[in-house]
């Protein structure tokens, strides 16, 4: 597993002389695929890094230099594949390059150079059959290409996630409370299935209840990324998962979840210091009340007072010599971007732990959308909402088509995401 | 004392005691209200003391018991509510609801063992008493033990000797847990008992025969079910599963059974043939149809019958037909038998329904087919004037014929007698919009065609102003067309309307030669692209592919950056080597130059899938 290190300046200017004379002597030439707001498709673009990755070919990602861009070496495949799949390059000569490398490694530029070197092994844990909602992250792994596997609780328990470097939860619930659409959707078949599905899935994994496998699982993937991998999770599956680690003590699921009342004291018996990114969160403890905890802002049951037309979140700067990981995870062409609603939103700001980073926000308010972390050897990124570009994605609603939004700066939060496991570890500056 | 006052002390007596009980009973009953709020805001601590405290006054109240064994297990309090079920459980033994309250408390507490044995106590004080297996289902349900549930139904079942008992409970439970062959099964046991819900019940499956598995399940069970039983309801639910899972084959011949069974004379296949036709399934179609005729269908339907039959015969010689050259005039076409099937039996309705709507419409059909796929103007003319004999006026189906016989006369030449279909429909007050779309946009055609370029563009832009209309887009493309040439081509621009009519009237090699001829004299008119545009694609109809591809060449070096159509030019090189010369390599490497060289060609979408599907890749 790979991390990212900070090459010292020297190192750098060295690096890059030596660098600058193989190209020339070889006479290569580069790709730059920019990420600005020339870029036909941004989201294909994350593709073809990765598909250069799988083929052996190295990239370097360029910190804030127009968005964030590509540089490859100019094989004739590169840029054929960029115009069939879509996407904006441009061929340019090892002079230009050398110039951009310069650019982006002078010291009053705040950009970087990261090296891309290895396809990142993606894995989404998501339950088999059918589900009445799609997943923003498998759109967008699909719609750029990205190959990865689909991993349930039986692999998850069989600890097959040592396999991936790259882990997304679905929006699945850990809690137990199969999502908490008790009140609307309990007659609903999908529902009875899923929830039936569950139980034998519990039953057969050896466990009594549904929620007392999720907790399992949940220790099983902070285990995962304990010893180096890289997490990534949307909007419920973020806050469940922290409350399903936090209750590992005691019963939080009301009678028609798992067959008996919850624990009088649950809140009580909360263990904060067991979650990755939140703490002194209060659980929701109506059943019917489509909600987990407070730490989802606004209330799920106030979505509807929101207003698309005014809401937005913006991304935060870091800096990318100092901070290249939250830089990487940031990279867009906008640092504003539309908000859009899911079962958990943002994140109440006074319920993060304070060494969890955060990188963007609803400004004035007290709420994140989109936070990092590390834990063990790995790390987590959590990022709220549903659906980038749909503002209000309901249940059985169709899926977004992503060619309708190549140039989606939510969905390329997402795929940041994706090629930061492939950063090549660098050595830490002293 | 005298009487009277004993009398009034034993009274006064008897008011003191009555007015103590009376407010020992008020007392208690507060206190039960005090303990119920309590437990309802979620105190359980509270609500155990009141309640334990009047339990113990009270052993025998229920409500109080009840009251203790909620609040006792709301705080997982399982030992204590355990015990507490047990004490009141010995001074009633025999008590069914006790027994299952005291399992369930055991197997929320972990101990499935004992909850297992204390429900089967409860079966055991009366074996062959469907309520108590009914009671103990339910408690299990609650506790989410679903297959235990369905288990104890069926041993109720047998317990009780009644093969019938608890066959809804089942089914719905069934269906629940995904046991979809057993679901079906205890449905059908229902409706053999209920022969009059065959709707019901097949409401009742359609909450889950949307899933292949499910329905696969269904309809195996149908079938075994079908073994024993003659029942005509087991042959409809069977050819309603086939249909959902759109098995017309294996539907016609239930549906055949049905029919048989039913002593419907036909009218079950007819109705099967409709629905298959109308979802597409022609081969079934055509075959029920068929089979609906032979039976025979009763009088008043055959014709509709006969008519389904010779349009499922064409949809299937379209299907069939794989040639998008549509053959010059005289020349004898490849597939001219492929609709004669089709043809024969509009025919045979035509002599059998003279003058009737059947005949009208077979007529067009025959007449349509004769026209776009044989070019038999003469023959289609003969169609569409039949129709016109006795048809009368303000029949909707005669816009329909104007407006292909116009085109048929448009292609002989006789624009003037066109033009005459074409204002028919314009002015019919009953035509749809869409018919008179059409026949202003082949009126302005025919302007076009003779070089009334004025009028060719006030009618074009009566189109193009509503851009909903199917016609717009034609409209705007033509209307464009003449905007750019009207003016500065005019004369050139008359002599290209003609080669274009030409064109029209599949006289290819005509409309090629004219067309060169008018680019070798203006070489710089503005249309010149088009022209040449126009000859590759004629080029291509008369199979003269090295041709064609050196004309649109020849277009790509000659206007480079100067033409909005080098794109189409491009891509089209990339289809004839795809598509007609079958060559993939070469294919692949013009879609990738038009990639390349028109990266903003609205094109690239379509050249992106197909270099995609050539390359093999899994889109």
């Amino acid at each position: 597993m790979s991390m990212v290190r900070k090459i010292s300046r020297a190192a750098v200017c060295v690096a890059l002389m030596q660098f600058t004379l193989a190209s020339l002597a070889s006479s290569q030439a580069k790709v730059l695929i920019p990420m600005d707001l020339s870029q036909t498709d941004h989201l294909k673009a994350y593709g073809i890094a990765y598909w250069a990755l799988t083929k052996g070919i190295e990239i370097d990602w360029l910190l804030n230099y127009r968005g964030g861009s590509f540089m490859i070496d100019n094989y004739e495949v590169v840029g054929a594949e960029c115009r069939i799949r879509g996407v904006a390059f441009s061929p340019i000569s090892s002079a230009d390059a050398a110039q951009i490398y310069a650019e982006v490694q002078r010291d009053d530029n705040n950009m970087d150079v990261i090296r891309l070197e290895k396809a990142p092994k993606v894995a989404v844990y998501v339950p088999p059959g059918f589900q009445p909602w799609d997943d923003a992250v498998t759109l967008a792994l699909e719609y750029a290409e990205i190959k990865y596997d689909k991993l349930w609780d039986d692999e998850v328990m069989a600890d097959k996630l040592s396999e991936y470097d790259w882990l997304h939860l679905h929006h699945e619930d850990f809690t137990g409370q199969y999502g908490k659409f008790y009140a609307s959707f309990a007659q609903a078949s999908w529902y009875i299935e899923q929830q039936v599905t569950l139980e034998r899935e519990a039953k057969k994994l050896g466990f009594r209840k549904v929620s007392e496998l999720k907790k399992a699982v949940a220790k099983k993937i902070k285990a995962y990324i304990g010893s180096g991998g890289f997490l990534f999770a949307m909007c419920s599956a973020t806050d469940s998962y922290d409350i399903a680690l936090a209750a590992e003590n005691t019963d939080i699921c009301d009678v028609m979840y798992d067959g008996d009342p919850p624990d009088p004291n649950a809140q009580q018996k909360l263990d904060f210091s067991r979650t990755l990114a939140f703490t002194n969160f209060t659980l929701e403890k109506n059943p019917l009340r489509y909600e987990y905890s407070d730490i989802d802002q606004p209330p799920s049951d106030l979505l509807g007072m929101q207003n698309p037309e005014t809401d937005y979140f913006t991304l935060f700067e870091f800096s990318a010599k100092f901070d290249p990981v939250p830089t990487m995870l940031t990279q867009n062409h906008v640092n504003v971007l539309k908000g859009f609603l899911g079962q958990t939103t943002n994140f109440k700001k006074s319920l993060i732990k304070s060494n969890v980073t955060i990188m963007a926000e609803k400004q004035g308010m007290d709420e994140v959308r989109y936070l990092h972390g590390n834990f063990g050897r790995g790390t987590f990124t959590f990022y709220g909402g549903h659906d980038p570009e749909d503002y209000q994605h309901a249940v059985g609603d169709p899926p977004t088509d992503l060619s309708l939004h190549k140039n989606s700066p939510g969905y390329r939060l997402i795929l940041n995401n994706i090629l930061f496991p492939a950063a090549k570890k660098k050595q830490q500056k002293t | 004392m005298t009487r009277p006052c004993i009398a009034y002390l034993l009274v006064a007596g008897l008011v003191v005691l009555s007015l103590r009980a009376s407010s020992q009973t008020s007392d208690a009953n507060n206190r039960y209200r005090l303990a119920q709020s309590y437990e309802q805001s979620g105190d359980f601590e509270s609500a155990i003391k009141l309640y334990r405290d009047l339990a113990s006054a009270d052993p025998t109240n229920y409500m109080f018991f009840d009251g203790l064994r909620r609040s006792l297990l709301h705080l997982k309090r399982y030992d204590e509510a355990i015990g507490l079920i047990k004490s009141r459980l010995a001074q009633s033994p025999n008590d069914v609801n006790l027994l299952c309250m005291y399992g369930s408390a055991y197997y929320q507490s972990g101990n499935e063992k004992d909850a297992i044995t204390a429900w089967e106590r409860a079966i055991a004080i009366d074996p062959a008493n469907q309520n108590i297996y009914r009671l103990v289902a339910n408690t299990m349900m609650e506790n989410r033990l679903l297959e235990r549930a369905a288990e104890m139904y069926r041993r109720g079942r047998v317990a009780c000797n009644d093969p019938n008992l608890f066959t809804m409970e089942l089914a719905q439970l069934l269906a629940v847990t995904m046991d979809y062959a057993g679901a079906t099964q205890e449905f059908l046991r229902y409706l053999s008992q209920a022969p009059g819900q065959l709707g019901y019940v097949q409401s009742r499956l359609a909450q889950f025969t949307d899933k292949q598995e499910a329905r696969t399940a269904a309809i195996q069970v149908v079938r075994a079910a079908q073994k024993s039983s003659d029942d005509v309801n087991l042959h409809r639910l069977l050819g309603w599963l086939l249909l959902e899972g759109k098995q017309y084959d294996d539907a016609f011949e239930v549906y055949k059974e049905i029919d048989r069974f039913s002593n419907a004379q036909g009218n079950e296949i007819f109705s099967f043939a409709e629905r298959a036709y109308k979802e597409g399934a022609y081969a079934a179609a055509a075959e029920a149809f068929k089979a609906a005729i032979d039976i025979p269908l009763a009088p008043q339907r055959l014709p509709f019958a006969k008519f389904g039959y010779a349009l499922a015969m064409k949809e299937l010689s379209v299907q069939a037909d794989s040639s998008d050259v549509v053959p010059q005039s005289g020349s004898v076409p490849e597939s001219r038998s492929r609709y004669a099937t089709a043809i024969d039996y509009f025919r045979r309705i035509i002599a059998e329904y003279p003058n009737t709507d059947h005949a009208a419409r077979s007529y067009y059909q025959i007449g349509t087919i004769q026209f776009t796929k044989y070019f038999d103007l003469d023959g289609a003319l003969a169609s569409f004037n039949a129709v016109e004999q006795f048809v009368p006026p303000m029949n909707t189906v005669l816009y329909d014929v104007f407006l292909k016989t116009g085109e048929v006369l448009t292609a002989r030449g006789d624009t003037t007698a066109a033009a005459g279909r074409f204002r028919r429909v314009v002015a019919a007050s009953n035509a749809t919009p869409d018919q008179q779309d059409e026949a202003t946009y082949r009126l302005a055609e025919l302007e076009y065609f003779k070089g009334n370029f004025e009028e060719a563009l006030r009618l074009l832009q009566t189109i193009s102003a509503n851009t909903k209309a199917d016609y717009a887009n034609d409209a705007i493309q033509l209307l464009t067309f003449l905007q750019e040439n009207s003016i500065s081509s005019a004369a050139p621009l008359k002599e290209f309307a003609q080669a274009d009519l030409l064109s029209r009237q599949k006289k290819y090699s005509e409309a090629t030669t004219a067309l060169q001829k008018l680019i070798d004299k203006n070489p710089q008119a503005l249309f010149v692209d088009d022209g040449l545009m126009k000859i590759a694609s004629l080029q291509t109809s008369l199979r003269q592919y090295a041709d064609a591809l050196a004309t649109y060449q020849r277009l790509l070096d000659q206007f480079k950056e100067s033409s909005i159509a080098l794109d189409k030019a491009q891509f089209n090189i990339a289809a004839l080597y795809d598509y007609r010369l079958n060559e993939k390599t070469k294919a692949l490497t013009a879609y990738e130059k038009l990639l390349a060289d028109y990266p903003a060609s609205l094109l690239v979408d379509q050249a992106r899938k197909r270099i995609r599907e050539l390359r093999g890749d899994s889109l």
